[in-house]
């Protein structure tokens, strides 16, 4: 048994924030992490960050925070984004303080960049390497401050004893060895959950494992059905061409060379919110003027000086995949799985309904980012509430008692494991998995119908119980068992689309990221609500809108770019 | 292997055509260690350049290439050291310099791709340069032999030059580093997968020994720094090499040739003895096609090359 | 579509002391990464293959191993780039590491290397001096920009025949992130970042640019040599063999036009070190003996005084 007073759950930019967050503030924590922290998936975001710093242009955080209220189609709760927003400026700064690359202008103050649905440039970047370079800057720290990091722990398990968390059962992929960790605070920063589409944004750990543990112990997730589709990603591989690129002047064409997206967002056109956007390309792909599938991100006008300097790294993973040089000829992109704006429900200080539970980052629905989600808003959020996060765990923890170890929860994930080790035969995870990635793929994208979504629920109860039934692992070492890791993966992977699934059948409109195209308005008289997702004993969910919007300053409008 | 190389970065100089390739007279820089301590690599040259119908010539007041080492002290002085030998060949009417050394290949071509690159770079050379009247127009380009070799000569030409086939002779090939690496300074072939040595080998009627050291570092750049560094990295190498079956070694580079042939005897106790005698590049190419043996200062070497030359029948 | 015949090292440290292969053939789009074909191989056919990988868009930089021979990032190496002949592509563990299972390495010691170079800013000043960002300009932030992009895949340490004899050496990596924080305008520990470096044996490396394959670009080998020359600039261990050797050299050069082996020798061992020169002198003797000894003296390359010019318009201190 290992004993910690916090334990963070993801060693990302979320998960490092808060745990740098807790040593400083003096708490005993602990980050357990399936991978090397910097190998994180937040590493691959690429734009930028945004905050009104106001180096570019005047900006104001009430600025920032109706963009992003507007963005998320008045679906955001604006006490928390108001937080958040009125945050951003210090914790940027925090960061620069402690080192990070940021760009530059030439007057040596942080460099910002337009990005889609702000009134003002106020992205923070970094060339197109955002995510690596604060990545870099909180691993530095967690050296600095000397963190104890489980390195390639994968968890499995929360704990809750007598109704309040008691930490995490964790599997240690080196050896085999289960641990129980008990935490008088767990706060989870697992990312996101791209992996339930066939086609993402997402690498391969980006496998809704927080939302999954939180789900299957009784914590609620919220707004599942709201998917970010990236508008600009590679056919070959789902690779995300930064929003950056748009933001320096790219252009979207179709096969008839037109800037299609002014017909459909008159005024920002390419720099519109990404899920106007996302639907543009589909329409016009859908109407017949694509180009093999696809639509055109055209840099060529930029010029090669700007594209290696602003975009070197999007100009490369074009090269690769593509072997078109973006400085000589346009890339064809198309809509992909990019960010889930759902996730574990959580307040603005990023605690659960659980006392000593939180969630931070992409696999938290606070919510900030409503059904849409604004381009750079997401690496903020995961500095914010990953420092919000551990400042409420760390008050936490000084008014709470010890924690209850867990044992019967240990003893119940040995027992999973065990049998999974046991199987003999019957269907392994990869094929599961395909079929719950090709629902999704064909039924929960982006334009939705009832029809549509109903046969998704039906293939994913089918695959839920199917997996239930008995699922076949083939590796049995204990060294580096990734086919066993996979299959837990896929597990939670499975219960979240099934959510997302349920909860976009039950939502009858259209809103931010959801486009039901036999509900095509917004109907804020009916849906003007966050949508609850219980987990039920056979997998599916239970909905309930018993949480209202939080509404301060902004009221609902006509949400048009 | 795909390369990592960005379409721009590869050297504008690297598949330049040039003068010398038609009228056949070539400006050349020995290099340092050529006229030290392995004269046996420029006489075998000279003589070599004879049988093949090119002149090679001189550039006698050039100075050392910097021999990496330099960049360590000053970013600039190997850049301005090297403009200055090509100010020399373009004031002979040359516009290509043939080296006999990996090193200086690496060197020299590094020097040139910042000057043809940069024209602040350039105009800073040339400023330094004008001091003593002297003046690089970017015109020449760095190549060396075994390139000149394949490119101008040819291999089907030079296989049927052959007049002393080498009867089988299984020969590792040993590139040294700067002659491949990196990719945007040479680039005249892949680095993680070179096929020019063994080509040649091929033609003059040898084996070539394909292993996994043929890319690798000699260490003669450290071979101070630590005890047994040297040793180490030779014996590494020659190991695989003799493993897969060599029997003597080939290197277009005298500091590779330095390292092979004096450091296996250290490096036995640790990688097992290896013996393998390490020819320079001119010196087989030049005996393949007629050169008198005693003329290419075989008996320099520390590992004699004569003993399996005997064997293998290829001198008496 | 093509057939491709993985030939895959499979190691399990827990139960094996000696690998073996298995060949898994495998059928995969003709555009597909190595990568790609790997989790194929593992969804199709044997679930028990094993590698780290995350994002496959080479930015994450776990997927670092050894394709025929060389190591780079399975996710941005093409299948059709390195198949051989005979439809196959040899996968195994990158070399300078333990392997733990298949692919998957121990990779503690690469970490460990950064480790020691209290690899965080410490700035000279309180952060509570500047309510805003530390002001940096533009060309000063570039140079960072290199550095930046290294995700830590360890293929550049994987490649470096120094770390292989000796793995002492702290590798291209950390001495690029030495550069990182050596070059940046704000940190105040640049003097204790270059002794530390150097102690833990910069100049060992061999200048072979085995680590110019990185795949990010990040170009250790030119970072090293930054390095180096900061710490000449700055006088650190001048005594040292690796300073010793840079400066006889310009020296010699400077003085002759060339580089002379014999005073080079000398001068980076020491004149009067008896000890070093005994060490080097079996070689020398050997050398002597046929007749291959460099001469001790060298006559200067005609108009030499162009090279002595060249060294004093750039102010080269030797």
């Amino acid at each position: 048994m290992i004993r910690h007073d916090v334990v963070v759950i993801g060693g990302g930019l979320a998960g490092m924030r808060a745990a740098v967050e807790a040593a400083e503030g003096g708490a005993d924590v602990a980050i357990v992490s399936k991978m090397h922290p910097v190998r994180s998936h937040s590493g691959a975001a690429q734009g930028g960050i945004n905050a009104a710093l106001g180096n570019r242009e005047e900006d104001t955080p009430e600025a920032h925070a109706f963009d992003t209220i507007k963005g998320s189609d008045y679906l955001g709760d604006q006490d928390a984004i108001e937080a958040m927003c009125e945050d951003a400026p210090k914790q940027i700064v925090w960061l620069e303080h402690r080192g990070c690359i940021f760009s530059r202008m030439p007057d040596g103050r942080i460099a910002q960049r337009p990005f889609g649905g702000a009134g003002s440039p106020r992205t923070c970047y970094s060339a197109d390497v955002t995510g690596l370079v604060i990545l870099h800057t909180l691993w530095e720290q967690l050296e600095r401050f000397g963190v104890k990091v489980y390195e390639e722990y994968y968890c499995t398990a929360l704990a809750i004893e007598d109704g309040i968390g008691s930490g995490v059962v964790a599997y240690n992929m080196r050896n085999g060895e289960l641990e129980l960790i008990v935490a008088k605070a767990t706060i989870f920063a697992t990312g996101g959950a791209g992996r339930m589409y066939l086609k993402t944004t997402n690498g391969y750990a980006s496998t809704a494992d927080g939302v999954g543990i939180c789900y299957k112990a009784g914590i609620p997730l919220m707004d599942m059905e709201f998917m970010q589709f990236h508008p600009t990603t590679l056919k070959e591989n789902g690779v995300l061409m930064t929003e950056g690129a748009r933001g320096e002047g790219a252009y979207l064409l179709n096969a008839q060379g037109e800037r299609f997206m002014f017909k459909y967002a008159p005024s920002k056109g390419e720099l519109a919110s990404r899920d106007v956007v996302s639907r543009a390309e589909w329409t016009e792909i859908l109407e017949g003027r694509g180009v093999d599938g696809c639509v055109l991100l055209d840099m060529r006008h930029l010029g090669r000086e700007k594209i290696l300097e602003r975009l070197p790294q999007i100009r490369e993973l074009a090269l690769d995949a593509t072997g078109k040089d973006a400085v000589n000829e346009p890339i064809p992109i198309l809509p992909g799985a990019h960010y889930t704006m759902g996730g574990i429900e959580t307040d603005k200080w990023g605690a659960t309904r659980v006392p000593g539970v939180y969630a931070a980052g992409e696999c938290a629905c606070v919510s900030v980012h409503g059904s849409n989600r604004l381009g750079g808003n997401s690496l903020l959020e995961t500095i914010v509430f990953g420092s919000r996060s551990a400042r409420h765990a760390i008050d936490f923890i000084k008014k709470s008692g010890d924690v209850k170890p867990s044992e019967r929860t240990l003893r119940d994930q040995q027992d999973r494991i065990n049998a999974l080790l046991a199987s003999k035969g019957g269907t392994r995870a990869p094929k599961l998995r395909h079929a719950m990635n090709e629902a999704m793929s064909e039924n929960a994208f982006i334009f939705r119908d009832e029809k549509g979504l109903t046969k998704a629920v039906e293939d994913l109860d089918r695959v839920r119980k199917e997996f239930d039934a008995g699922v076949y692992v083939m590796d049995k070492s204990k060294t580096f068992n990734t086919d066993l890791i996979s299959t837990f993966e896929t597990d939670f992977l499975i219960d979240a689309s099934y959510a997302l699934a349920k909860c976009a059948l039950e939502r009858k409109e259209s809103r931010g990221a959801q486009a039901r195209t036999d509900f095509p308005e917004r109907d804020d008289t009916n849906w003007l609500k966050h949508t609850l997702a219980w987990r039920q004993a056979d997998g599916s969910p239970r909905l309930d809108y018993s949480r209202a919007v939080t509404i301060t300053k902004f009221e609902p409008q006509v949400r048009t770019y | 292997m795909s390369t990592t190389l960005l379409p721009e970065e590869l050297p504008l100089d690297t598949h330049r055509p040039t003068r010398s390739r038609e009228s056949k007279r070539y400006g050349f820089f020995p290099g340092c260690v050529a006229k030290e301590s392995c004269k046996e690599l420029f006489n075998s040259t000279m003589l070599l350049a004879e049988r093949l119908g090119i002149e090679l010539i001189e550039l006698t007041a050039a100075s050392c290439c910097g021999a990496s080492v330099v960049n360590d002290v000053n970013r600039d002085v190997a850049r301005v050291l090297n403009a200055r030998t090509y100010a020399q060949a373009e004031a002979l009417g040359l516009d290509d310099v043939i080296t006999i050394c990996s090193t200086c290949t690496g060197h020299m071509r590094a020097a040139n791709k910042e000057l043809l690159e940069s024209e602040e770079q350039m105009t800073h050379a040339n400023s330094i340069l004008g001091k003593f009247g002297a003046k690089y127009n970017g015109t020449v380009t760095v190549r060396h032999l075994l390139w000149l070799l394949i490119d101008d000569i040819g291999l089907d030409n030079l296989r049927s030059m052959v007049v002393r086939p080498l009867n089988g002779l299984k020969v590792a090939p040993f590139y040294g580093c700067h002659i491949i690496r990196p990719e945007n300074v040479n680039g005249w072939e892949s680095a993680r997968n070179p096929h020019s040595l063994e080509d040649v080998i091929e033609a003059l009627g040898g084996e070539a020994i394909d292993y996994a050291g043929k890319t690798r570092c000699c260490g003669f750049h450290v071979q101070l720094e630590k005890d047994g560094i040297a040793a180490n990295m030779v014996g590494q190498n020659m190991r695989i090499a003799k493993d897969h079956g060599a029997e003597a070694v080939i290197t277009p580079c005298p500091l590779c040739h330095l390292a092979l042939d004096g450091y296996q005897q250290d490096a036995a106790a640790r990688w097992g003895r290896t013996d393998l005698p390490t020819f320079h590049l001119p010196q087989l190419v030049a005996f393949a096609l007629g050169v008198p043996a005693d003329k290419l200062g075989l008996n320099k070497h520390l590992i004699d090359p004569r003993l399996i030359m005997v064997e293998r029948e290829l001198i008496s | 579509m093509a057939k491709i015949k993985l030939d895959l090292f499979r190691f399990d440290e827990a139960v094996d002391t000696i690998p073996h292969r298995d060949v898994v053939e495998v059928e995969v789009p003709e555009t597909t990464t190595v990568l790609d074909a790997l989790e194929t191989a593992k969804a199709e056919v044997d679930g028990s293959i094993s590698f780290r990988r995350s994002c496959r868009s080479a930015i994450c930089g776990s997927c670092a191993m050894n394709i025929n021979g060389v190591t780079g990032l399975a996710c941005k190496t093409n299948c059709k780039d390195v198949i051989k002949a005979d439809g196959s592509i040899a996968i195994d563990p990158m070399p300078n590491f333990q392997p733990m299972k298949d692919m998957v390495v121990h990779m503690d010691p690469f970490w460990d290397k950064y480790s020691r170079l209290k690899p965080y800013l410490q700035p000279a000043d309180s952060d509570a001096d500047h309510p805003t960002e530390r002001r940096v300009s533009p060309e000063d932030m570039k140079k960072l920009v290199d550095v930046a992009n290294c995700i830590m895949c360890a293929t550049c340490y994987a490649l470096c025949p120094v770390v292989s004899v000796d793995p002492a050496f702290a590798g291209p990596a950390a001495i690029a992130y030495a550069y990182r924080f050596i070059e940046d305008v704000r940190d105040s520990k640049r003097g204790e970042r270059i002794g530390q470096i150097s102690e833990d044996y910069l100049w060992l490396c061999a200048h072979c640019y085995a680590c110019s394959y990185c795949p990010k670009h990040v170009d250790p080998n030119n970072r090293i040599i930054d390095v180096k020359r900061a710490a000449i600039s700055e006088r650190v261990m001048m005594d040292e063999r690796g300073p010793r050797h840079a400066m006889v050299v310009a020296k010699t050069i400077k003085q002759t036009g060339m580089l002379a082996e014999t005073e080079v020798i000398q001068g980076t061992v020491g004149r009067f070190n008896i000890k070093g020169l005994l060490k080097v002198a079996p070689l020398g003797l050997r050398m002597a003996a046929r007749g291959k000894l460099p001469p001790p003296f060298l006559k200067p390359i005609p108009k030499v005084d162009e090279v002595r010019t060249i060294f004093e318009s750039l102010e080269v201190r030797v």
